[in-house]
């Protein structure tokens, strides 16, 4: 059995997730492979929920998979499908079934993914749904009504350091630790600075809450101007793009492992942060190369 | 003031193709003034109209007429023999105008001519914003006086999601504002940014109890 | 409706060969309305012009058609008849036979002769009367601004007894230190006391004003003071804040101070060149000298003419070597060829040199290196001083004053916008003028004749101390007004306000006074609220109801009065032919065309429509014709939408005295638009 990842975040170690995105289909095979593969290698799996807004096979369902293969899961939730009735009966129903780390999280738009005419939902937002989780722990729902059995989660959420501007955002993150997180994934970092200001910022408000930098490898220019244009959260500097253009051809992953590896190595070497977050998405089998490129295998 | 854009023209024709004589009617109020349903649109729809069906040799007689305000019966009221001349109308009120127009003549095919599309203002010459989503819960007194729930592409009520981008902009659209840099920038020259550190619990969506209906308590 | 309309026919003594007359005339007494029809080979002339105004009076006519030449030439002349007459002068149509009919086509028109005069019918029994009125207006003008070219207009207009007030932001009055260079030969102390002691003059400095409303002839300006509020109402409002300048940016930080002056003695500005010269107890007087002018801005006057003069001042005075660095002189302004010459002819040495010199500083000593672009070589000298090359930009404040009086900027950020219909120094707001400096540089000798013309343009204004006007020619109707302030925003002239009437409802309310007629804003118009007598929707409709019933699928072309249809008329006289079909509707700005009007042309059978107005850049009402493209362009969408294929409807620039474009553009246009597919 894996390590509770409450535990592990006790710990002084460097902590490392990753994530698995769920399959679009019934076939879990290829997620059972991915959850194989990682599971003893990091310290908890981050499940998607209907990642960039494009619907899959659902983050709870991947998530029992991995507590069937051995792993310790972490439920990423959004607002954006579900309202808070929705919401309230999932946690309940990943609590009852020993999925025990959440991730809240606002959601991308509707707009980015592949059915941009579905109705986004919102009934909440990242903040209040982890006051949510809080509520339910004491043993109540939203609406003040007893439940039979209440939850308990080791609750995470994110924060964008690259978000330009940052200040709302660091409000936003505030308010994220006042309501009561163990842990922050942070989406992808390519400026360490960006992080190390985020950081400090944190941790001038919250001496406990653990800090995973998040890691986003990308494997050429082309990719990097995309996810720039297309993926929210993301700014991938100029530097990066053109490390990544001078590269020969074919290397491009070889590339952007390297690159997503020194990363990863300046964060710990230089104790920037609590661990790392690595979410290489469509591509969870080069994970470990990263790992191993990062010397954390 | 309420937005509206005109259909597409191929959806308009073919809502329009079984009738000899119809009434396109506007509206000399909110859609006006956005562009969408005046006397102007009117003609001009009108004008196309005949222009298109008569390249088709299947002519159409396209009445015009525009009152104050659609959504008022007795103002209505006053085109009421173009209405019984016309053999269908084609509103391009908002949807308030369309169903009254609806309402009035029971036994008159009425269509949309547009789409009602927001509540908003003009930020420019033709160009409108919308403003106000209309949730029966007003909100614009923690947020320095612009509304996260139709200027946040999400809704969301404790600041921004983690897509604001390139000084200010939206995730979803580079040329839109983030409506929470927006509030931030408010409140922060206004000395208040703390209303934003403020938690605000979940937000009553059924403030306005479909259908709304409300009732003024002045006598 | 049923107006008597008198028709009256002229040969043109018998310039018009290919139209019957007899039959004309009989066709056009047959034409609904028609009361009298009169034929004529002189009506221009006294003996036509009393047979016309008698017949007026005998016939009982209400309205008048005058078939004979081009509105373009003889048209005050016909309204002059008709006031005389004591019709309103506005009753009358013109059927443009002459120009745009006979000379336009070989062989006989008279079919399309008639079909004009059936135009012209149709509208001369849909006009309707406009009155004229002369209303009053303030003749105190306020100059903004308080150096050479305000002063200069301020004591120019007291002369001719208009009473001005100066209003400027420092606490005195003189010229700017960027500017004494090029004004050192006026006396301005001199000027100054003038100005002070002048009854007509009144001086407000160290304020500015905040904000202002209304309309020529009655402006209403806020200025501050310091902590008063002043309430001011003016005419005219002249613009002379003049412009800035500053070192080009090819002078790295090295070589300069915290302020941006020039490090060290060697290197300095025009302004402290000037100063050199003058000062009588220079320690050491330069023996090398080079001024550098042109690389950063080859288009300023003022930077020419400053060197240009300092460079034959220091020879005069030092007898120095002297070399002047630059890349295309430009020496087009009034005297500067002369000064050129004149410096050349003392042994100034020009270099032409393509990319600005290297520079740097040594042992007291400033070295230079170019490539001499005529000579093919490298040149390197020393010098004891170089002259730095100057900027002249917008004054500070530029952007508020603009902002404030709703008037639009040049690319480079100057007071004027690049429309030659607006130079010297008009802007597009009627009673609002700029001089000087703040119009973009230029040498002093058209800083003096903007000064005349400004004061010309002012005495014109308001002298009279009344303006004539067409009253309500173009009006909102406040019935039908949303107040949507749509017109507010798209008046290129600042003519229209938001107003209230009687019972306070809020409406455009359009400023007779500052109108200048153009009809963007009833083209727009988005409730159709705003009528513009002459061109109401039913005046262009009814005139397109009589197109094409002669000849089959004709075309309409909306023509601009200030450029396409002169054009056209040009082309006839010139004899170049066009297809007969093409029927021209007259329009005072192709802003003016509304979509509506296009889609009634195709309605009533039009088998293309061209729209024709000014050059890009040229249009009288500024945004006109870029108006007109996007409304084509609009057009063409609504057409293509529908089904309606091919290129029905086109925009076409062109200038008045270019016949052959616009006969080439209504070939072209006759010849790839479709017939109707009806």
């Amino acid at each position: 059995m894996a390590k509770p990842f409450r535990e592990t975040l006790k710990t002084k170690r460097f902590v490392v997730t990753a994530e698995v995105g769920p399959v679009k289909g019934s076939s879990v095979s290829k997620a059972i492979e991915h959850i194989e593969l990682l599971k003893d290698k990091v310290d908890a799996l981050n499940v998607t929920d209907n990642q960039s807004s494009v619907m899959r096979y659902p983050s709870l369902g991947v998530c029992l998979l991995i507590k069937e293969h051995g792993g310790e899961p972490i439920l990423q939730v959004t607002c954006r499908d579900r309202n808070r009735l929705a919401i309230q009966a999932d946690l309940l129903f990943a609590c009852s079934r020993g999925v025990n780390n959440i991730l809240c999280l606002t959601g991308d738009s509707i707009d980015v993914g592949d059915h941009k005419e579905a109705k986004q939902v919102f009934d909440l937002d990242s903040v209040q749904l982890i006051h949510l989780v809080h509520t339910m722990k004491s043993g109540k729902d939203m609406a003040g009504n007893e439940l039979d059995g209440g939850i308990d989660f080791c609750i995470g959420t994110t924060g964008t350091p690259s978000a330009d501007p940052l200040e709302p955002q660091l409000i936003k993150v505030e308010k994220k630790l006042k309501a009561g997180v163990d842990f922050i994934q942070t989406q992808a970092v390519y400026e360490l600075d960006d992080l190390k200001r985020f950081v400090e910022f944190i941790r001038k408000r919250d001496r406990k809450v653990k800090i995973l930098g998040g890691i986003v490898p990308v494997i050429g220019a082309k990719m990097a101007a995309y996810m720039n244009e297309n993926v929210p959260g993301i700014s991938i500097p100029q530097r990066i793009i053109d490390e990544l253009s001078q590269a020969p051809k074919g290397t491009g992953i070889a590339k952007g492992i390297e690159i997503a590896a020194r990363m990863i190595r300046q964060m710990k070497e230089e104790k920037v942060c609590d661990g790392v977050h690595i979410m290489f998405i469509g591509r969870e089998e080069k994970v470990p190369e990263i790992l191993g490129a990062a010397g954390l295998l | 003031m309420i937005i509206a854009e005109r259909k597409p023209m191929e959806e308009i024709k073919e809502l329009v193709a079984p009738y000899k004589k119809v009434l396109v009617a506007g509206c000399g109020t909110c859609v006006t003034v956005c562009w969408a349903g005046g006397e102007k649109e009117v003609a001009i729809l009108a004008s196309q109209l005949r222009l298109a069906r008569s390249a088709k040799g299947n002519g159409i007689v396209a009445i015009e007429a525009t009152v104050e305000r659609q959504c008022e019966r007795e103002m209505v009221a006053e085109i009421k023999d173009k209405v019984a001349e016309a053999d269908a109308v084609l509103s391009l009120a908002c949807g308030s105008g369309v169903q009254t127009m609806a309402e009035m003549f029971e036994d008159k095919p009425v269509f949309p001519g547009v789409n009602t599309v927001f509540i908003g203002m003009p930020q420019g010459e033709g160009l409108w914003i919308e403003m106000c989503g209309g949730c029966g819960d007003c909100f614009l007194d923690r947020t320095g006086g612009v509304c996260p729930i139709v200027r946040c592409a999400k809704g969301l009520l404790n600041g921004p999601c983690g897509g604001t981008k390139r000084g200010g902009k939206c995730e979803i659209d580079p040329d839109k504002d983030c409506g929470w840099v927006l509030i931030y920038r408010r409140l922060e020259k206004q000395g208040r940014l703390d209303l934003m550190r403020n938690y605000y619990a979940p937000k009553n969506y059924r403030a306005v109890k479909r259908p709304g209906k409300i009732q003024a308590g002045k006598a | 409706m049923d107006r008597r309309i008198g028709v009256f026919l002229c040969n043109c003594g018998g310039a018009i060969k290919n139209i019957d007359f007899d039959i004309a005339a009989g066709k056009a007494a047959a034409l609904p309305g028609v009361a009298s029809v009169d034929l004529s080979s002189n009506l221009c002339l006294e003996e036509g012009r009393e047979k016309m105004l008698s017949r007026i009076k005998e016939e009982h006519i209400e309205g008048v058609v005058v078939a004979a030449c081009s509105p373009e030439f003889q048209e005050h002349i016909f309204r002059g008849v008709l006031k005389e007459a004591g019709l309103n002068e506005h009753l009358l149509a013109m059927a443009n036979i002459r120009e745009q009919c006979s000379w336009a086509h070989e062989g006989d028109v008279t079919e399309k002769a008639v079909e004009l005069m059936e135009m012209a019918v149709r509208r001369a029994r849909s006009l309707q009367p406009i009155e004229k009125k002369e209303l009053p207006v303030n003749k105190e003008v306020l100059v903004v601004g308080g150096g050479f070219s305000a002063i200069n207009v301020a004591l120019q207009l007291s002369r001719i007894g208009l009473r001005t007030t100066l209003l400027q932001e420092e606490a005195l009055l003189g010229i700017g230190a960027e500017e004494s260079e090029r004004f050192c030969c006026f006396d301005t102390d001199s000027m100054i006391s003038a100005a002070e002691i002048d009854e007509n003059i009144e001086i407000l400095t160290s304020a500015q004003m905040t904000a202002v409303e209304g309309k020529v002839g009655d402006f209403r300006v806020v200025i501050r003071k310091g902590v008063e509020e002043i309430i001011r109402k003016y005419g005219a409002i002249v613009l002379a804040i003049g412009c800035q300048t500053r070192l080009a940016s090819d002078f790295g930080p090295e070589l300069r101070t915290g302020g941006g002056a020039i490090a060290g003695p060697n290197i300095v500005s025009q302004e402290q060149f000037c100063s050199m010269l003058v000062n009588p107890n220079l320690e050491k007087e330069p023996r090398t000298i080079c001024l550098m002018f042109d690389f950063s801005d080859e288009n300023s006057r003022f930077a020419a003419v400053a060197t240009l003069n300092n460079a034959l001042a220091a020879k005069k005075k030092w007898g120095s070597e002297i070399y002047v660095f630059y890349k295309n002189a430009k020496v087009d302004g009034q005297g500067m060829e002369r000064l050129y010459r004149e410096a050349r002819n003392c042994g100034v040495v020009f270099v032409k040199t393509d990319a600005s010199p290297r520079i740097a500083v040594e042992n007291g000593r400033v070295g230079i290196e170019a490539r001499d672009t005529f000579l093919g070589e490298d040149i390197s000298l020393a010098c004891d001083v170089l002259v730095a090359e100057e900027l002249y930009l917008p004054g500070e404040g530029t952007g508020t004053l603009n902002l404030l009086l709703n008037v639009r900027r040049d690319s480079r950020g100057f007071l004027q916008d690049e429309n030659v219909h607006l130079y010297p120094v008009g802007s597009e707001r009627k009673g609002i003028l700029f001089v000087g400096g703040c119009r973009g540089d230029s040498g002093i000798g058209s800083v003096l004749a903007d000064i005349s013309s400004v004061v010309m343009s002012v005495h014109e204004l308001l002298s009279a101390g009344r303006i004539p006007v067409d009253v309500e020619k173009v009006r909102a109707d406040p019935q039908k007004c949303v107040a949507c302030l749509t017109c507010i925003r798209v008046c290129p002239h600042g003519a229209i306000h938001l107003t209230r009437t009687d019972n306070s409802k809020e409406v455009a309310g359009i400023s007779d006074l500052a109108c200048y007629a153009c009809g963007i804003c009833a083209a727009i118009c988005p409730a159709k609220a705003i009528r513009f007598q002459g061109h109401r929707d039913e005046e262009i409709v009814t005139q397109l109801e009589a197109v094409g019933k002669a000849l089959n699928g004709c075309h309409v072309a909306f023509c601009c009065e200030r450029s396409a249809y002169p054009a056209a008329d040009l082309a006839g006289r010139l004899r170049l032919h066009y297809p007969e079909n093409l029927r021209i509707i007259r329009v005072p700005c192709a802003g003016q065309v509304d979509v509506f009007h296009i889609l009634k042309a195709f309605e009533k059978g039009a088998a293309a429509v061209l729209v024709m107005g000014c050059e890009e850049g040229a249009c009288h009402h500024i945004t006109g014709n870029t108006r007109a493209k996007e409304r084509v362009k609009y057009c063409d969408m609504l057409l293509k939408e529908i089904r309606v294929d091919g290129r029905r409807v086109a925009m076409f620039n062109l200038s008045p005295n270019a016949p052959h474009k616009f006969v080439g553009a209504v070939n072209e246009m006759i010849k790839t638009a479709k017939e109707p597919g009806r």
